[in-house]
C-alpha cells in the first residue's frame, strides 16, 4: 500500500494505468494521466519554491482539477489545505493567513476572492488549473501576485520528484468551526489517513470493479475515503456535482446512471433520498454499500431506506475530524417500534477507544463517559495552537501500558451489552447540522461584532431532516432587521452557520449567576416552535 | 407584486444575496451559483406552497423547474392554471 498517500496513486498507475481514476461530468481520467499530470504539478510547485512541510491551498469547486491538485501538492512534500468553495472571503483570508499558504491552486470561477486571500501576505503565486495559455496575466494586476495557468504544467518533467517524506509528515489541514470565533486547522498526517484507508478498503472489500461516489466536499473528511479508498483499490471515483444533491430524484438518477456501488455521505442527503426520490423496493440495483457519517441518522428514515434497498449493506462511521473515522457499526435490521438511534459501534483496526467518567475513571460498560481515542488516526494537533492542542490531546489515562497522547472527543457515550458504543450527546455547545460541525459560540462571536448587538444567544432547534436548525436570540440597541443581521453573518461565517431564525427581543433570560440561560431559551423554542 | 418579484424577494433573503437586486435577473443561474442548496430547496418549496397555494410533487423537484427565477415562476404558473 505504501506509506504516503500519493503512493496509492503511483502504485495504481503502475499496475492499472488505463483504468479510470476519476469521472468528472463528461470527463474520465485514467490513473496513468492523473499520475503524469500530478507529477508535473509537483515539479512546478517545487520550482516555485514549495517544499516539505509547506501549505498549499485548494480553492476550487470539486473537479478533476481539485483531485489533481491534491496529488500534486502531496508529491512535493507539502500539505494540502482545502478551502470551502462557498465560504465568505473574510473567512478564506483568515485561513490563508493562519496557516501561511504559499500557493493557491484555484479555478477561474473563484477569481472574485483571490484578492482578499492574497491580501493576507503569505501567498506567492496563484495557479489557475482550469485555464490554459496566459489567460491569467490580465488578472494579475488586480491581485498583486503572479498568476499561472495549467499551461505552466506543460513541459515539466513527467516523473515524480524525489522528496524525502515520512508518514508522520503533514498531509492536509482541515478547518472546522472553533468555539472562540475563528475556525481552527486540524492537522492530519499521511499515517492518520492511511490507517483509516487501509482498514476501510479491507472492511468494505473495495475492489477494482467498484465505483465510488464522491459526494462530500474536499474540506470535509468524508472525502478522504472517496479519493484515497478508490486509489488504494484501483477503483474509480465519480464526482457528484453540487447541483445534483439539491434534488433527491437527481441523486437517485446519478447513482443509476453511473452505476455507483459504494455511496458515502451525510445522513441528511440519504433522508431526502428516502423521502422525496420516489424510490421503489429494489431500486438502485448497482449499489452494494452505503456508508454514512457526520451526524446521527434519524432511525425512521434509516429503517425505511433499508427496506427500500434490501440488497445494500449499511455502515455507520463515526469520528470527529481530529480522529478521521475511529469507530464503525454495520447496521442490523431495525425493529419497527425502535426509535433509539443506531450505535456508533466499535473501534476500527489499529485504533483504541474508551470512555472516561466525570471522576476520571475508565467507564465500565453501561456507565456514561466521554469518548477518548488513541491510535493511528488521531490528529497531530491544531495548526499554530499549542494551547488548544494540549487541551484536547492529553496523556492517556490508561496508565503505564500506554503513555502516548489520546484525543478527548467531547462526545458522551455508553457501551452496550454487545460491546458497541452509543452516542448520548455533547459536553459543550457544539452541534451538527446537515453533517456540518458548528460551534454555537462562533456564531455568537459573529453577531457580537455587529455594532447594534447588545446581547445574543444562539440555540439549536432539533429537526428530523437536518439534525439541527439554528436560531439566534438577539437584543439590539438600535433597530436592526432580521435580514440585515443574516446578511451581516453571511459576510463572516459560512452559510450553513448563518441562523435560519432570528428573534429580536428586549432581554435574554438569565441564570442566578447572571449568565444567559440557554436551557430556558431552548425550552421556549421547544414550546413555541422555532419561528415565533 | 408579480410572482417572479415575490420569488426574487424570497431568494434575496434566503441566500443572503449581497449584490444589487437588478443583478438577480430572471435568468440568473441559481443552482450553479449555489443560491439554492439541499436545505434551501426545501425552504423554497414550502415558501411556494404557502405563498401561492400549490403543491410541489417529488418528481417536479428537478433543475429544469428550479434553475432560474423564470423557471420557478413558470412552474408555479403552470400549477395554478
Amino acid at each position: 500500500m505504501g506509506y504516503l498517500l500519493h503512493h496509492l496513486l503511483s502504485s495504481a498507475a503502475a499496475t492499472s494505468p488505463e483504468r479510470p481514476a476519476v469521472v468528472d461530468g463528461d470527463r474520465t481520467v485514467t490513473y496513468a494521466d492523473l499520475e503524469v499530470r500530478s507529477n508535473q504539478l509537483a515539479q512546478l510547485l517545487i520550482e516555485l519554491g514549495v517544499g516539505r512541510g509547506d501549505r498549499v491551498g485548494i480553492y476550487l469547486d470539486k473537479s478533476f482539477e481539485s483531485v489533481l491538485a491534491i496529488y500534486g501538492i502531496l508529491k512535493c512534500g507539502a500539505a494540502y489545505v482545502p478551502l470551502d468553495p462557498q465560504a465568505p472571503g473574510a473567512r478564506l483570508a483568515y485561513m490563508a493567513r493562519d496557516c501561511g499558504l504559499r500557493i493557491l491552486v484555484t479555478g477561474h470561477a473563484k477569481r472574485g476572492a483571490w484578492g482578499q486571500i492574497a491580501a493576507g501576505g503569505s501567498l506567492r503565486h496563484i495557479i489557475v488549473l482550469d485555464v490554459t495559455g496566459d489567460g491569467g496575466n490580465e488578472l494579475t494586476e488586480n491581485v498583486g501576485i503572479p498568476i499561472l495557468t495549467a499551461s505552466a504544467l506543460d513541459g515539466r518533467p513527467v516523473s515524480a520528484p524525489s522528496v524525502e517524506s515520512i508518514d508522520q509528515d503533514l498531509a492536509y489541514i482541515l478547518y472546522t468551526s472553533g468555539s472562540t470565533g475563528e475556525p481552527k486547522g486540524v492537522m492530519l498526517s499521511h499515517r492518520n489517513a492511511l490507517t483509516f484507508v487501509a482498514w476501510a478498503v479491507g472492511r468494505f472489500g473495495v475492489d477494482p470493479q467498484d465505483r465510488l461516489s464522491s459526494h462530500a466536499p474536499l474540506h470535509f473528511d468524508l472525502s478522504v475515503f472517496d479519493l484515497f479508498g478508490a486509489a488504494a483499490s484501483h477503483a474509480v471515483v465519480v464526482l457528484v456535482p453540487a447541483t445534483v444533491s439539491v434534488f433527491p430524484i437527481q441523486v437517485a438518477r446519478f447513482i443509476d446512471d453511473h452505476a455507483i456501488t459504494i455511496w458515502y455521505s451525510v445522513p441528511s442527503i440519504l433522508s431526502m433520498l428516502t423521502e422525496r426520490a420516489n424510490l421503489g423496493t429494489g431500486d438502485l440495483p448497482s449499489l452494494r454499500t452505503i456508508l454514512f457519517a457526520g451526524e446521527v441518522f434519524p432511525t425512521k428514515y434509516l429503517r425505511r431506506l433499508m427496506h427500500l434497498l434490501p440488497h445494500v449493506r449499511f455502515f455507520n462511521l463515526y469520528g470527529p475530524t481530529e480522529t478521521n473515522v475511529c469507530t464503525h457499526y454495520e447496521v442490523a435490521p431495525i425493529p419497527e417500534e425502535q426509535t433509539e438511534t443506531v450505535p456508533i459501534g466499535r473501534a476500527i483496526d489499529n485504533v483504541e477507544v474508551f470512555a472516561v467518567t466525570d471522576e476520571g475513571r475508565i467507564a465500565s460498560p453501561s456507565e456514561t463517559g466521554e469518548l477518548y481515542v488513541r491510535g493511528g488516526t488521531v490528529m497531530r494537533g491544531y495548526w499554530g495552537d499549542r494551547e488548544r492542542t494540549d487541551s484536547r490531546l492529553v496523556t492517556s489515562p490508561l496508565g503505564a501500558q500506554a503513555e502516548d497522547d489520546v484525543y478527548m472527543t467531547g462526545d458522551l457515550v455508553r457501551e452496550d451489552e454487545d460491546g458497541n458504543y452509543r452516542l448520548l450527546g455533547r459536553r459543550d455547545s457544539q452541534i451538527k447540522s446537515r453533517g456540518y460541525r458548528i460551534e454555537l459560540g462562533e456564531i455568537e462571536t459573529a453577531l457580537y461584532s455587529h455594532p447594534a448587538v447588545l446581547e445574543c444567544a444562539v440555540t439549536a432547534v432539533p429537526d428530523d431532516l437536518f439534525t439541527n436548525r439554528i436560531k439566534a436570540h438577539v437584543v439590539t440597541r438600535d433597530p436592526v432587521s432580521e435580514a440585515q443581521l443574516a446578511r451581516f453573518c453571511a459576510e463572516r461565517i459560512p452559510r450553513y452557520m448563518v441562523p435560519e431564525f432570528f428573534e429580536l427581543r428586549d432581554s435574554l433570560p438569565k441564570t442566578s449567576t447572571g449568565k444567559v440561560d440557554k436551557v430556558a431559551l431552548a425550552r421556549e423554542v421547544q414550546m413555541r416552535g422555532a419561528r415565533s | 407584486m408579480s410572482m417572479a418579484e415575490r420569488v426574487r424577494d424570497f431568494i434575496i433573503d434566503e441566500a443572503q444575496w449581497d449584490r444589487s437586486r437588478e443583478h438577480l435577473t430572471d435568468d440568473y443561474p441559481l443552482l450553479e451559483n449555489g443560491l439554492i442548496d439541499s436545505l434551501g430547496i426545501f425552504h423554497l418549496v414550502s415558501f411556494l406552497e404557502s405563498e401561492f397555494g400549490v403543491e410541489v410533487q417529488d418528481e417536479e423537484l428537478v433543475p429544469e423547474n428550479f434553475g432560474t427565477i423564470a423557471n420557478i415562476a413558470q412552474l408555479v404558473a403552470s400549477k395554478r392554471s
